[in-house]
């Protein structure tokens, strides 16, 4: 959550000490969007003493589309189905279509945030400058406003999706050029001639509405991918998946792989190039407007770009082609800018189970799991799992050894037996089967209670009144501590990323 | 001894025309050769001339042979004049249904399946016993069912698979079977000399002793399997030629052969003496005269190849009974289940399932009741199955003579004289051997002795399921035997050089291709039309075209195409309507329309004249008078607008969708779309992606048919253009496809599907359903009024909406004609075949008509309907008979298929019930078929085509 331009500028750095106020005792929360709400959900329920800060103003993350910064745009839905993507004890409507909407998934982080009484720990409009570790252990949390706070432990739940990762265009286009960060609705292309580039859920959506509007959509993809439509015989993919036989990982590759080539046809028929890996070695682009949109004609298949000139562009396959706008739905980067000296420099930061820092003891990341399922059974599971630990640090310390021993010595194959590709969106991606079976034996392992209450009173979609939760309110008791200078951060921002 | 029906999964094909190119590699010697092979000579032989001997007319058992021949070879001159006319792909059960009606068709369906059945039955028995007999005497005793068992598994094993055996494998086998019996028949002679013919076969006293009527049945069953001639007429380059010479030629031979060899067995075996000899010998009577003749190598040849003929034949007829299971599962006159293919083998498994049941049953029984497998076994069920087979050949000969009794090009031979002298011959075959049925099985049992009251049985079964399908589900009925007329490639009669001059008006889509057939005609005519360009609704420019943006062709390219223009291949699967646009203008251009087209001039009145003469006044205030008007005004640009209550108050905007152009325009709105149809859904999902809120109200419950099935056009794979991926089967319902891919859609809020698939136009989107199953679009059942600010639903809800559009449909309109010109009922104007006004002679409306198939190359059929009426009044020729059929004529063109009952489909015909009837007019008047090079010659290239056409052209698929 952190403004990406502001923050990593030195000079913004406070001039000198100020009164750091102690909350040694307390966890801090950073971001309230869907990971940031299910673990202070966790931490609530074991009553651990924690502040939320949110740099909007109001919860929900990226799905607020009038949050500054969100890659958010309006033809935006889930990609897992209302079914078996809400968190535990909190099911989405079942008035809900089958893929919510953007504004539907933010309502119901909206009611799960007042269901819980979330609200009441979360400082709205706050952005957190720097987190760094004292010698004592603790952490210091530096915020926008120059506020300094000391934490027992952080937990850094601001959003993976905000940092794009803008490749350089070959050559010397002269059109418009922009990161799907910036796509918000189709009045964008309209008339024009655009080019998406990119091959994921983002890349499919925007192409598929250029594909309506726009004078011509072309998508230029590098490589093939499988695409897995959101139906299959009308029923929801993950439903349609997850009540299928349990079989064998490479044995589902195949079969699902070919039940999709028969179904639906193979991604080469359309222009599209065919598969380099097998089914789920990437991660899986649900999308099926873009079969539709191609076998109308409605968009047009290319490869990757060799280069352009102009508002010309020529692809790989020799082909060439004019356009307005080049729009790169190309991802994003999982760097952390206020914590970057803990968390690395690398696209993705490595932790134990995707969630736990290996070397630096107090620092949690929700919302880091690169996986194949629904995330917000993650983000409970990992909620869960950091309040029962800083909960054992306060009551049963040897458990609490145990497992930080774990989390410093422990690396386990969570690749479920899929050889996940080695593109750069992929490193550290883990399946998530893999992951939830071997997050469960640990939990079992260390007895560890994991069982989510309803809502007070409530059964399925809350009314926004309805629940208040018993907590108290933090108050911010300021120390007469001095603060040690904040950690320097040791990189200027380069985010460019050469593709 | 084969009649199969191809197991070709592509029956529901509507629109075979230029199906996937099928292999016709067969030349006529290849074919004489299969047919052959296929009746198993070896097996024939030994098998049955025994019998004959025994229980038929003994030693005048040649005559019988003589006879069979005869009467066979005349009917297949029938039979082959038929399948001239009448593509085969059914058998007799596609013959029978055409000319004598699809209930005997269906029980002469069911009397195969019962004959194939008892054939193969037989035959096990008849493996088994000789079997026994041959490894008699290598010491080996085993009991004769335990032969029969291991055959019934391998044959169900190969059955299962369909595997039939090889071309290849079957006539070595052949070759090999003549050549033993000829060696023997030489060696014969050598020995016997005069005696080896003896003149006492051919004496009336012998001919008639004993049983004539089951000596003709033995006769016919060692033919059982010429039949498979026709089936592979498809397969070879010229059918109309080569399949009756094959025929002859293999008959003939057949004939000749059995003859001869018969009668040199008796010869062998002591002339008037033989019965004697084979009651005595049984089966081994053939073996024994082999190795006293012949000696022993050729007594162990023909002993191995006759159990390999006889496995060989068992494997046929079982396939053969399978096969006609499967097809009569797929029609539904049989348990559907029958009519599932194997996914991987491509084999109709479960029909081979249940006959390899059936089979085993049968010989279970007999071996535990201890029959005979020789003369009661074999004999018994050979005898039901052949008694079948000579039946039906007995009812299909009625047929073609019935087929061609009201057709002006029956020859007189072919048609009438020779299938007649067929059918008195089997007929009398059939009666002679049912009354001396217990002398066949050589039992008093009157049980056995029923048995060819199964026969009946069947037979009653069959018209009893197809009359109660004819009842219950017309729309399975109607399906039923669906068979074609050949095509015809040429026109009796020359083009005449016309003196009437008509006038054409309209040049969309329907105008251009009517005008492309004037023009091959060389009918002079006037064309004009309104609009600054051709293309109809196609061209957004035209005033009041309801076309918008989204808009895409509901049928693919592959189907859509016109005869002799394809669409090109660089477009794709669902091209859009500025493609569409361009497309036609290239067609237009090529054909050189543009020079004949008076653009920007448009009728503003015709008034019929006497004598069928019109007076037609344009819109430059000229007038004109024609002998004939050919309206082609297009459909869709008079908006139908339904009456919604409380529409006064709202204070909305309320617009149709002829006013539509992009989603632009509903952009920041809450907007409720009414009507499902394909103009509906494509604007749903415009405002599902355009309006703050988006609304769908449906009066019903429809299908909504994926565009692509298995990633492939629909329609493509439908008509057998595009093949389905391996391993994938199209059997079964079509319904219940498109229903297992589309899924429950009243998960969607959407009412379940009332009707039967083909019962309504098909709405070509599934774009609307994943709207809804993303929120973005919300279904509303039926629109019943409006509050100043919101739509209320019958089931009492109501939205809040700023815009309802309705996608209602269109009024068929001719404004320049006087109403009272024409009937209308229920907007429509009553049309013969939706083409011909039936109260003026000379006048022709095209376009009021919709089915569920690709459009242009059914309007060119039209369009030839109507030159072929042009014809007619020119030259005299069918002028009466075209006269007298616009009158009276009052053709179901529904298929059977109950319509639901909404406006748009008072004009509706069903595709494939509409098309063979314009074929068996065209036929009827013996004018050509339409394909792919009509035009080609007729049409000559007018000036060099611009570039743009070229490049449309020259890409064609």
């Amino acid at each position: 959550m952190s403004d990406s331009a502001a923050q990593l500028d030195p000079t913004d750095q406070p001039a000198g000490p100020a009164a750091i106020i102690d909350r040694s005792s307390a966890i801090c929360v950073i971001g309230a969007g869907p990971a940031g709400l299910a673990t202070a959900r966790a931490l609530r329920a074991r009553g651990l003493d924690y502040d939320q800060l949110e740099r909007n103003t109001g919860v929900g993350g990226l799905w607020d589309i009038d949050a500054p910064g969100t890659p958010m745009y309006e033809a935006a839905h889930f990609i897992s189905s209302k079914t078996l993507s809400g968190f535990s004890e909190f099911p989405m409507s079942e008035s809900f279509p089958d893929y919510p909407s953007h504004r539907q998934v933010l309502s119901y982080l909206r009611d799960f945030a007042a269901a819980y009484g979330l609200n009441e720990s979360i400082e709205f409009g706050v952005s957190v400058e720097s987190v760094t570790k004292s010698a004592d252990g603790s952490w210091l949390v530096t915020r926008s406003d120059g506020v300094q706070t000391r934490y027992r432990s952080v937990v850094c739940c601001s959003g993976a999706q905000w940092i794009p990762n803008l490749p350089a265009t070959p050559g010397s286009f002269t059109g418009e050029v922009m990161h799907s960060l910036s796509y918000r609705d189709l009045d964008q292309v309209r008339g024009k001639r655009v080019l998406v580039v990119g091959g994921g859920n983002s890349a499919c959506d925007i192409v598929v509405d250029a594909g309506r509007v726009a004078e011509r959509a072309v998508i230029s993809m590098r490589r093939g991918y499988w695409f897995i439509p959101k139906h299959i015989f009308g029923v929801p993919a993950d439903v349609f998946a997850e009540n299928g036989p349990s079989l064998p990982r490479r044995l589902e590759q195949r079969v699902f792989g070919t039940l999709l080539n028969l179904i639906y046809g193979k991604p080469e028929r359309l222009g599209l190039q065919r598969p380099d890996h097998k089914l789920f070695e990437t991660h899986p682009v649900l999308n099926s407007n873009l079969f539709l949109s191609l076998q109308h004609g409605d968009v047009t298949p290319k490869p990757g770009i060799q280069t352009t000139e102009g508002s010309t562009v020529t692809f790989v396959d020799g082909s060439s082609e004019d356009f307005d706008l080049i729009i790169y739905a190309t991802g994003y980067l999982h760097s952390v800018p206020y914590a970057r000296e803990y968390f690395g420099n690398d696209q993705h930061p490595d932790l134990y189970l995707t969630c736990f820092s290996r070397e630096h003891e107090g620092l949690f990341g929700v919302g880091f799991t690169e996986t194949n399922s629904g995330a917000y059974v993650h983000f409970d599971a990992f909620g869960q799992m950091i309040a029962n630990y800083l909960d054992d640090q306060d009551h049963n310390p040897e458990r609490a050894r145990q497992f930080a021993a774990l989390v410093a010595t422990d690396r386990p194959d969570l690749s479920g037996g899929i050889r996940f590709d080695r593109s750069p969106r992929h490193k550290g991606y883990v399946d998530a089967h893999a992951l939830i079976k071997y997050r469960d034996s640990i939990v079992t392992r260390l007895g560890w209670q994991t069982r989510v209450e309803p809502a007070p009173g409530v059964t399925g979609q809350v009314p926004a009144s309805a629940v208040s939760a018993p907590a108290s309110v933090p108050t911010s008791v300021p120390t007469s501590v001095p603060a040690s200078a904040p950690d320097s951060l040791p990189e200027t921002e380069s985010q460019t990323v050469t593709s | 001894m084969v009649d199969t029906i191809h197991a070709a999964p592509a029956n529901s094909a509507p629109e075979r025309a230029e199906p996937i190119e099928r292999r016709r590699t067969l030349s006529t010697g290849r074919v004489v050769f299969l047919v052959i092979a296929a009746a198993a000579p070896m097996a024939a032989m030994v098998g049955n001339v025994p019998l004959g001997l025994i229980v038929g007319n003994g030693a005048g058992l040649p005559v019988a042979y003589l006879i069979a021949s005869v009467v066979l070879l005349c009917f297949s001159v029938g039979y082959a004049a038929m399948s001239r006319r009448v593509v085969n792909t059914g058998a007799f059960y596609t013959y029978i249904s055409r000319a004598l009606g699809k209930p005997a068709g269906v029980g002469g369906a069911y009397v195969a399946v019962l004959s194939y059945a008892g054939l193969a039955c037989g035959l096990i028995g008849a493996f088994g016993y000789f079997t026994n007999i041959v490894l008699l005497e290598t010491g080996i005793d085993l009991p004769w069912y335990l032969y029969s068992a291991i055959a019934i598994v391998l044959v169900a094993w190969l059955g299962y698979r369909s595997a039939d055996v090889s071309a290849k494998v079957l006539g070595t086998l052949m070759v090999a079977e003549f050549g033993i019996l000829i060696v023997f028949d030489l060696a014969v002679i050598g020995k016997h000399g005069a005696q080896a013919l003896p003149a006492v076969s051919f004496t009336t006293e012998q001919t008639f002793s004993g049983s004539i009527g089951i000596a003709l049945m033995f006769a016919f069953t060692s033919f059982v399997g010429f039949e498979s001639a026709a089936l592979y007429g498809e397969e070879t380059k010229d059918p109309e030629r080569s399949i009756p010479r094959a025929t002859y030629i293999a008959l003939t031979s057949i004939g000749v052969f059995y003859v001869l060899t018969t009668w040199i067995i008796i010869g062998a075996a002591g002339g008037a003496n033989a019965p004697a000899l084979a009651k005595e010998q049984l089966g081994e009577l053939v073996f024994n005269l082999i190795q006293a003749n012949g000696g022993i190598v050729l007594h162990d040849l023909a002993a191995v190849l006759f159990c390999t003929s006889v496995l060989a034949s068992v494997l046929a007829l079982h396939n053969a009974a399978s096969r006609y299971l499967f097809a009569l599962g797929r029609e539904q006159v049989v348990p559907r289940r029958l009519g599932s293919y194997h996914a991987q083998h491509q084999s109709p498994h479960l029909g081979s399932l249940t006959i390899s049941a059936l089979t085993a049953i049968t010989t279970l029984i007999m071996a535990v009741s201890g029959a005979d497998p020789y003369t009661v076994f074999a004999t018994s069920f050979v005898g039901l199955g052949t008694l079948g087979i000579i039946l039906l050949q007995a009812v299909t000969a009625l047929a073609v003579v019935v087929f061609f009794w009201r057709r002006s090009d029956r020859d007189l031979w072919r048609c009438v004289i020779a299938p007649s002298i067929g059918f008195v011959g089997l007929t009398a075959g059939f009666v002679l051997a049912v009354l001396h049925y217990s002398t066949l099985t050589g039992s008093s049992n009157a049980l056995v002795n029923a048995v060819p009251a199964l026969l009946l049985v069947a037979v009653v079964a069959g018209v009893v399921v197809a009359l109660r399908l004819r009842r219950d589900r017309p729309a399975i009925y109607a399906g039923l035997a669906g068979s074609e007329l050949r095509r015809r490639t040429a026109a009796s009669t020359e083009a005449p050089l016309y003196t009437r001059r008509y006038c054409l008006v309209g040049a969309g889509p329907f105008g251009l291709i009517m005008a492309r057939a004037l023009i091959a005609e060389g009918v002079p005519f006037d064309w004009y039309e309104r609009h600054t360009d051709v293309g109809g609704i196609w061209d957004r420019d035209s005033p009041g075209s309801p076309m918008y943006e989204s808009a895409h062709f509901i049928s693919s390219k592959y189907t859509s195409g016109f005869y002799g223009h394809p669409m090109p291949a660089d477009y794709p699967d669902y091209p859009n309507w500025r493609q569409i646009r361009d497309y036609i203008r290239g067609f237009a251009r090529q054909y050189g329309l543009y020079d004949r087209v008076t653009l920007g001039v448009s009728v503003s009145s015709a008034v019929p004249l006497p004598e069928d003469r019109w007076e037609v006044t344009l819109s430059t205030g000229e007038r004109k008078t024609y002998d004939g008007l050919i309206a082609a005004p297009g459909v869709t640009w008079h908006p139908r607008i339904p009456d919604v209550p409380g529409r006064e108050q709202f204070t909305g905007t309320v617009r149709h969708s002829v006013s539509f152009g992009d989603g632009s325009e509903l952009r920041g709105q809450r907007v409720l779309i009414v009507g499902g149809g394909n103009s509906g859904t494509d604007i749903a999902s415009d405002a599902a992606r355009h309006a703050d809120t988006a609304y769908f109200s449906v009066r019903r419950g429809y299908r909504y048919i994926p565009k692509h099935v298995f990633g492939l056009p629909t329609d493509a794979v439908l008509t057998g253009i595009l093949e389905p991926p391996r391993g994938v089967s199209l059997s079964g319902d079509l319904n219940e496809m498109i229903d297992l891919m589309v899924g429950d859609l009243t998960r969607l809020g959407l009412p379940k599907p009332d009707h039967d698939l083909l019962a309504s136009h098909p709405i070509m989107n599934t774009q609307v359903l994943h709207h809804l199953a993303h929120g973005d679009l919300i279904a509303k059942p039926d629109l019943v009024g409006l509050t100043a600010t919101a739509a209320v639903f019958a089931d009492g809800s109501e939205a809040e909406v700023d815009t309802v559009l309705l996608a209602t449909g269109y009024e068929y309109q001719l404004p320049f004609l006087d109403a009272g010109l024409l009937t209308w009922e229920h907007g429509h104007p009553q049309l013969y075949l939706n083409v011909f006004s039936r109260e003026h002679d000379s006048l022709y409306v095209l376009g009021f008509i919709e089915f569920a198939d690709a459009a242009y190359r059914r309007f060119d059929e039209m369009a030839q309907l109507v030159v072929m009426d042009l014809r007619a009044r020119e030259t005299g020729v069918h002028r009466e008979q075209l006269r007298a059929l616009k009158q009276d004529d009052h053709p179901d063109l529904r298929g059977g298929i109950r319509y639901v009952d909404s406006p748009r489909h008072a004009t509706y015909v069903e595709a494939r019930t509409y098309q063979a009837y314009l074929a068996s007019l065209r036929d009827r008047f013996e004018w050509p078929d339409l394909s792919e090079d009509s035009y080609r010659t007729a049409v000559p290239e007018s000036n060099p085509a611009p570039k743009e056409t070229a490049d449309l052209t020259s890409q064609g698929a």
